[in-house]
């Protein structure tokens, strides 16, 4: 009786014993663009952002700054934590240009390992490019528009589906060496590392 | 009939004692070391050349750790180009060897000599800078020709692959 008995004892693992819980991360919104390019000494006006969980609104706290007078990237990140204490977030990204018209033109066709990237203007200080890692693959080549910054930096700021097969991706802040050379780091959801990719111009 | 309650109630109380300690397993140490092959570990794209050049480019290659764990390696070609699978022995310093050892993947014996694997000292097919593993090769069907074995540790992004 006692050894049958004892065969019904076993150790729970069913049951979490209430340890586990459902927490509702915030739902953040922004508002205005999550993209914003100016021109160096024009205003930056911070627009904000809005945060909700189950229904209630929570405070957004906002981090980062932007310079208008100095050329260069910059990242406000909005975070909003959830009555649990987690925290949830999101970036705008607001870059600033140089006020002078630009020295470098970055358009030509650029080369890297023996692949060609086509570089095209859109703007003073805005370009396209249709290989921005220098890959031989055509479905995983990705095509970035891009910003020259000061004729020193350069930055593609996040986009989505730049390629064939669907990559989302964004640049570091690379660097112009001159006309003819320039350098940047592509984060890329998939496929890429981030190697450093220096590309040469051919014409 | 006194005796057998008397046992009875011993056995009782054994079982009770006994059943006592019983307890669920909380699962001790949960945190696992490494092999001791493992800064050697790992896979691989390698080239092979002969004295008249490159013989075989971009093969995934294996090295991992012996059942033994202690100083001794596997190199793995997975069975492509010269078909070898065999164990080498290690030094602290990431060199290793062999001499004639037996190929788990055929009868031809093969030594190692010159083994060694570096740190960051080779740069992968998309540009990554990553760990690089060389070594020359002699099989005992090929006595007096030596093949140099050059390879760049997989990252696994497919631009690398």
């Amino acid at each position: 009786m006692i050894v049958s008995g004892l065969l019904f004892t076993s150790c729970e693992t069913d049951s979490t014993d209430h340890v586990s819980q459902i927490t509702h991360y915030a739902n953040m919104s922004m508002n205005g663009d999550a993209l914003v390019v100016l021109a160096q000494g024009e205003t930056y006006t911070e627009q904000g952002a809005e945060a909700e969980s189950s229904g209630e609104k929570l405070d957004v706290k906002i981090d980062g700054t932007v310079d208008t007078s100095k050329p260069a990237v910059y990242k406000i990140k909005y975070a909003a934590i959830n009555s649990d204490g987690f925290p949830a977030y999101i970036t705008r990204t607001v870059i600033v240009l140089s006020e002078q018209p630009s020295s470098i033109d970055l358009s030509g066709t650029f080369v890297r390992s023996g692949n060609n990237n086509i570089v095209t203007k859109l703007g003073d200080r805005k370009y396209k490019c249709d290989n921005a890692t220098g890959f031989d693959v055509n479905d995983n080549k990705i095509t970035l528009e891009f910003y020259n910054i000061d004729d020193k930096q350069i930055y593609a700021p996040y986009q989505e589906k730049t390629s064939t097969s669907g990559i989302s991706a964004e640049s570091n802040n690379g660097i112009i060496t001159d006309p003819n050379h320039w350098q940047w780091s592509i984060i890329a959801s998939s496929t890429f590392g981030t190697a450093d990719r220096k590309f040469t111009r051919s014409n | 009939m006194k005796k057998i309650k008397q046992f009875t109630t011993s056995i009782i109380a054994t079982v009770l004692i006994l059943s006592s300690f019983i307890a669920c397993d909380e699962v001790g140490e949960t945190t696992t070391g490494g092999t001791s092959a493992k800064n050697l570990a790992g896979e691989w794209f390698i080239d092979a050349s002969d004295a008249s050049g490159k013989v075989s480019e971009h093969e995934l290659f294996s090295t991992y750790n012996t059942a033994a764990n202690n100083n001794t390696l596997w190199l793995d070609d997975q069975n492509s180009f010269k078909k070898f699978k065999i164990k080498v022995t290690f030094e602290k310093d990431g060199s290793f060897s062999a001499s004639s050892t037996s190929n788990e993947y055929g009868s031809v014996t093969v030594t190692i000599t010159n083994g060694k694997v570096e740190k960051e000292a080779a740069v992968s097919k998309g540009g990554h800078k990553v760990d690089k593993i060389s070594f020359k090769a002699e099989f005992s069907n090929e006595p007096g020709v030596l093949y140099s074995y050059e390879g760049s540790r997989r990252t696994g992004f497919s631009e690398d692959e």
